[in-house]
């Protein structure tokens, strides 16, 4: 009888306590500084276009086979970049979110973005075009496979009012 | 209807003498009954077939592979960063003790091609591993309290469980998969609070463990329901090839951190929690124990924990020499290895081969089982502890 009754005791005890528990859409948790969430394309502002260069080494580094990717040429004169991308899909339905195409990417042209709502009633719809990608990439800061960057703060990810 | 209490056939829920002497001239015809893989107390996708006469379990037959991915053949699949890519599906395997397998892929790794690793990436390494093992043991009361009828056990494992995906969330981005050991070293280091939260989750883990030990290891129901139940002998263990927690509750101190130190743990000071019987209690005190053991290895570690760098002297495309390599350790459920050939060329192993706990200690069950009431059974099942993913991989 004294196991069942210290039983009772530690109930009351944690009943006394603050919960732990969140109402999740109404109340969200916190997300760390280096959560990742879905990859997203990076845009670069200062001369407004897309980094990647559609060099195929992040769709050959992808363990779940997920992205999808051609390129074309370009000579559009902002940056001395010969190719550009021209489609670009993700399956997030299949990303298992591990991070590796944001760090073998040697043009810096990706990176998580802290969106993990991604829910849909159509898997089709999981498939992620370039435009999507870039969107859902806005805002936020190469972080990843930085030696030092441990300290940085991420735009947007802290914040949840940026997020879409 | 409300049973009328004052009745004097029903003074006691316990069978009589008398009951059990009518049940044992009962005529019972045997009883072939599937149990899994949908069933809840299966822990996953888990099948076995019982012969039963009456409650008795005469005979079970376990089925496999529900869940299997070829997680050992997709680890040979990539041309390009290869070894990168096993990792993705060793972690998907035992999702529970991720960090500990991470770990032991790495020093497997480190062996083949000769790596160093810097010694405040190999602290890190050993916290991380050792909060991962909580974190599977927080998760093993929860299912089993559950299994033996108690569903708030799960809550309050929970609660801990929390607290360190948290800190798993912070350190490595993901809460349950984060791919972040490299061989030589991490990917990056760990966050500027990182001493301090974990100084936090320790204690958080202590408080833990006697709330967990308040609340069910003195129940005199949950002892009833486990002493005695499910004994394997250490010497059947021995013949089983068991390992872990349920070679340890039969009395055999064999701990992989301890009998073949790897990695730092001939630094630290901890103790092997050891049974004498072998029951499922036992399994279930020791796994408790070791959270604490766990916690004090970390403790160790954050105060020693060495400034520096966090990556060795990894190339960037790693390509290891021809030959292979094996690295035991001790995860949350036992022995585990990793073994990889590589053929010197390409980028990604040759062969990938994963000594799983999990799968060998599944062949106690049937020691456990046979003679015992079917209730007994799904105790049994849970207190081996296992993770269907690393069985079937």
């Amino acid at each position: 009888m004294k196991g069942v009754i210290g039983g009772f005791v530690q109930t009351v005890r944690s009943f006394l306590r603050k919960p732990v528990t969140r109402l999740y859409p109404y109340e969200r948790a916190p997300l760390e500084a280096r959560f990742m969430g879905a990859p997203g394309l990076l845009w670069d502002d200062k001369v407004d276009e897309i980094v990647c260069v559609a060099c195929n080494i992040c769709a050959r580094s992808c363990p779940d086979d997920c992205i999808y990717l051609t390129g074309e040429k370009y000579d559009g004169g902002k940056t001395t970049k010969k190719n550009i991308v021209r489609d670009y899909f993700i399956d997030l339905g299949r990303c298992s979110y591990c991070g590796i195409c944001v760090e073998v990417c040697p043009f810096d042209a990706n990176e998580m973005s802290p969106h993990f709502e991604l829910s849909t009633y159509d898997r089709q719809q999981l498939i992620y075009d370039k435009n999507r990608l870039v969107d859902i990439a806005r805002g936020v800061q190469r972080r990843m496979g930085k030696p030092d960057a441990g300290d940085v703060p991420v735009v947007g990810a802290l914040d949840p009012s940026a997020w879409r | 209807m409300a049973i009328d209490i004052s009745d004097p056939s029903i003074d006691t829920l316990a069978p009589t003498e008398s009951q059990i002497v009518e049940e044992r001239n009962l005529e019972t015809v045997e009883m072939t009954i599937n149990m899994g893989p949908q069933h809840p107390s299966t822990h996953g996708v888990f099948r076995m077939v019982l012969a039963l006469a009456g409650e008795r379990v005469q005979q079970v037959e376990p089925f496999i592979g529900y869940l299997h991915r070829g997680a050992e053949k997709l680890g040979e699949a990539g041309d390009v960063e290869g070894y990168r890519k096993a990792v993705i599906w060793l972690d998907r395997t035992d999702y529970l003790s991720v960090w500990p397998n991470e770990h032991c892929y790495m020093l497997c790794l480190e062996k083949l091609a000769g790596l160093q690793v810097p010694e405040r990436a190999e602290y890190i390494r050993v916290i991380l591993s050792e909060l991962g093992r909580i974190n599977s043991h927080a998760m093993f009361y929860g299912a089993f309290g559950a299994d033996a009828g108690a569903t708030t056990p799960f809550m309050y494992a929970f609660a801990l469980r929390e607290e360190l995906y948290s800190l798993f969330e912070a350190v490595g981005g993901q809460r349950m998969f984060p791919n972040y050991f490299r061989p030589g070293g991490l990917r990056e280091d760990v966050p500027a609070d990182f001493v301090a939260r974990v100084g936090h989750v320790v204690d958080t883990g202590y408080r833990a463990c006697d709330e967990f030990d308040r609340l069910l290891s003195g129940n005199e129901i949950f002892l009833a329901r486990t002493q005695g139940i499910g004994v394997v002998s250490a010497e059947r263990a021995i013949d089983l090839g068991l390992s872990g927690p349920v070679l340890r509750a039969a009395g055999m101190p064999l701990d992989v951190r301890r009998v073949e130190p790897y990695s730092l743990y001939d630094r630290f000071d901890f103790d092997v929690p050891v049974g004498t019987r072998g029951d499922c209690y036992e399994r279930y005190l020791i796994r408790l124990q070791e959270i604490r053991q766990s916690l004090g290895i970390v403790e160790q570690a954050i105060r020693d924990l060495p400034a520096g760098p966090i990556m060795g002297n990894a190339p960037k495309a790693l390509r290891p020499p021809k030959g292979d390599a094996y690295q035991r350790i001790e995860n949350a459920r036992g022995d585990f290895g990793v073994y990889i050939v590589s053929d010197g060329r390409s980028a990604a192993p040759y062969r990938v081969k994963y000594r799983s706990p999990c799968f060998v200690n599944l062949q106690g069950l049937n020691d456990m089982v046979v003679g015992a009431y079917v209730a007994d059974a799904v105790l049994a099942l849970g207190s081996i502890d296992i993770v269907l993913g690393e069985v079937d991989r």
